[in-house]
């Protein structure tokens, strides 16, 4: 089913909007959360909480790029319980190993001076990756998007790992660079 | 700014962008996932199980060794002399009909001048020029860097490897870093019809890429590792093509390194040699070929320079795949083959600064697609 007659179910208040919800993309955002939290049980946990909120959502949003919202929902929900979970000394997975790359991204000491809003670097962060070439950009999201493992990346883009890990490792660079111009 | 807060802000990211990377990444209808709890009436979300494809099974991740444990404190530098020489085996059991593997040709002397004037040539030149060979040594290692016992000294990662007017590019970390290389012997069961004498091998590089586990091939613990355990040569031009554009871009190549006429020789006959090992500790990935020559015996040897991290998802066993393209008439009979590994390993990002640093080194990068 086309994204567009999913997001008119909704809109028509048709439970089948859920079951085709799950059917397209719950395996996706499932992989996403899993790859967040590590637990396929909490991934499960996030993807009911994200459907409900879509449901909740939707109307009156319209999302334009329904794949991109869920997962973006999906990331979040799974951030939070991951938050919450690793002050517990659970989950881990992907998050860990994402986090610690993009420690190297971060260009000035975490003092309140110089913390910038979320908001202000979710900005930031939009306007940097459309500075990336079409590849890198891909490669980028799918990583710190998605969550995937540079394994994952390789495979489905059909090459190699290593070209994955120096795409990467050039855009944090870059980022890096991007966020010390920006930043106050 | 906390890292946390730089990942949670990647959600701002356009949505534009972000479903392009799902189509680019064939995400789309990849992860079906019907739940049996949904009718087509529908139910309330909440307590929908979500099927999933079961995790890795822990038995196949593999703690890292002492040997890589060590390579986590210190740049280890080490290399390997490995051979093998089980392609006769091969052509005899291998029945698939698209793969050739056998490469008739009159004898180097004939068709490819011998060069040997790189620095692998120049290693070998003691025994290249036996008259008649059964047992040819493989060195890829001047003399003095395996007794000057600096088997730990770290490689000059910055150094533009010296250009050649043929063979492959990478050729100069040999010499500081190759002290525990071992001197592996072939014997060949046929006596070779032309004098030993090493030539190099116009190849293009095709990949170099531990990229993954081949399908089909399991991990054995049987191999040490770096051992070659698989080779085979493809002449096929759909096959070779198929093969390369499995990889995107197929080959990387330093241009500077090979003159327009032999690239264009390759491209108009290729054919791809196709080598694959295996290892059963923590994964390294190929960093790139020093030389390759073919001698008179039928042995190709190279020597591969191989970089690693110690990231958990590659602590696990890995099979790796190099692929030469050369040029058909090049290649008379390859009877074995030869791999020499020179590892690298750090713990940080250094390391993978250092092959960025390398591969920016080399000239004139280019992707080669082979339409033959």
């Amino acid at each position: 089913m086309e994204d567009s007659q999913i997001i008119e179910l909704y809109f028509a208040r048709d439970e089948r909007a859920l079951t085709e919800t799950d059917r397209k993309y719950g395996g996706l955002c499932c992989s996403t959360g899993r790859q967040i939290l590590g637990s396929r049980e909490d991934a499960e946990e996030c993807w009911n909480d994200v459907m409900l909120k879509t449901w909740n959502k939707i109307p009156p949003e319209k999302p334009l790029y329904f794949a991109a919202y869920l997962v973006t929902l999906m990331r979040n929900a799974a951030l939070t319980l991951y938050e919450k979970l690793h002050a517990e000394k659970r989950g881990g997975a992907q998050t860990a190993l994402v986090l610690e790359e993009l420690e190297n991204c971060l260009t000035a000491p975490d003092d309140v001076e110089a913390q910038v809003s979320e908001a202000e670097t979710g900005e930031m962060i939009r306007r940097f990756v459309k500075t990336l070439s079409e590849d890198a950009r891909n490669i980028f999201i799918l990583r710190y998007v998605y969550m995937m493992p540079v394994k994952d990346i390789a495979e489905r883009l059909s090459i190699g790992a290593s070209k994955v890990k120096v795409s990467l490792h050039r855009s944090r660079a870059a980022l890096r660079d991007y966020l010390g111009g920006e930043q106050p | 700014m906390k890292a946390m807060t730089l990942l949670r802000a990647m959600s701002a990211i356009d949505p534009s962008d972000i479903e392009a990377a799902y189509r680019a990444a064939g995400l789309h209808g990849t992860f079906p996932a019907p739940s049996p709890a949904l009718t087509s009436e529908g139910t309330e979300p909440a307590g929908f199980p979500m099927p999933y494809p079961k995790p890795i099974s822990a038995g196949k991740r593999y703690a890292i060794g002492g040997w890589a444990a060590a390579a986590a404190c210190i740049a280890l530098v080490a290399a390997a002399g490995l051979y093998f020489r089980s392609n006769d085996d091969y052509l005899t059991t291998h029945s698939g009909s698209e793969w050739i593997t056998e490469i008739t040709g009159t004898s180097p002397a004939e068709t490819v001048p011998a060069q040997g004037t790189d620095d692998a040539s120049a290693g070998s030149a003691e025994t290249g020029t036996a008259p008649a060979v059964t047992v040819t040594s493989i060195i890829t290692a001047p003399p003095e860097a395996q007794t000057n016992g600096t088997g730990t000294e770290s490689p000059d990662m910055s150094s533009v490897p010296a250009a050649t007017d043929h063979g492959i590019p990478l050729t100069t970390v040999t010499e500081k870093t190759t002290a525990s290389t071992v001197t592996s012997a072939i014997t060949t069961a046929a006596a070779p019809s032309e004098a030993a004498v090493p030539y190099s091998v116009p190849a293009l590089l095709a990949t170099a890429d531990g990229s993954g586990t081949l399908p089909g091939y399991s991990p054995d613990t049987s191999y040490f590792p770096g051992e070659v355990n698989d080779f085979e040569v493809i002449d096929d031009a759909d096959a070779i093509r198929a093969f390369l554009e499995r990889h995107d871009p197929p080959a990387v190549l330093g241009t500077g390194r090979m003159s327009d006429a032999d690239r264009d020789a390759i491209l108009a006959d290729p054919v791809l040699v196709h080598v694959r090992w295996q290892t059963e500790d923590d994964r390294w990935t190929t960093y790139g070929i020093q030389s390759a020559e073919l001698d008179a015996s039928g042995c190709l040897s190279f020597s591969v320079v191989m970089y690693s991290n110690s990231a958990p998802e590659h602590a696990e066993p890995w099979v790796y795949e190099i692929a030469l393209l050369c040029r058909k008439s090049a290649v008379p009979e390859i009877r074995a083959a030869s791999v020499e590994l020179h590892c690298f390993a750090d713990n940080d990002e250094t390391g993978i600064e250092n092959y960025m640093k390398y591969l920016e080194s080399l000239s004139d990068d280019m992707t080669v697609r082979v339409t033959g």
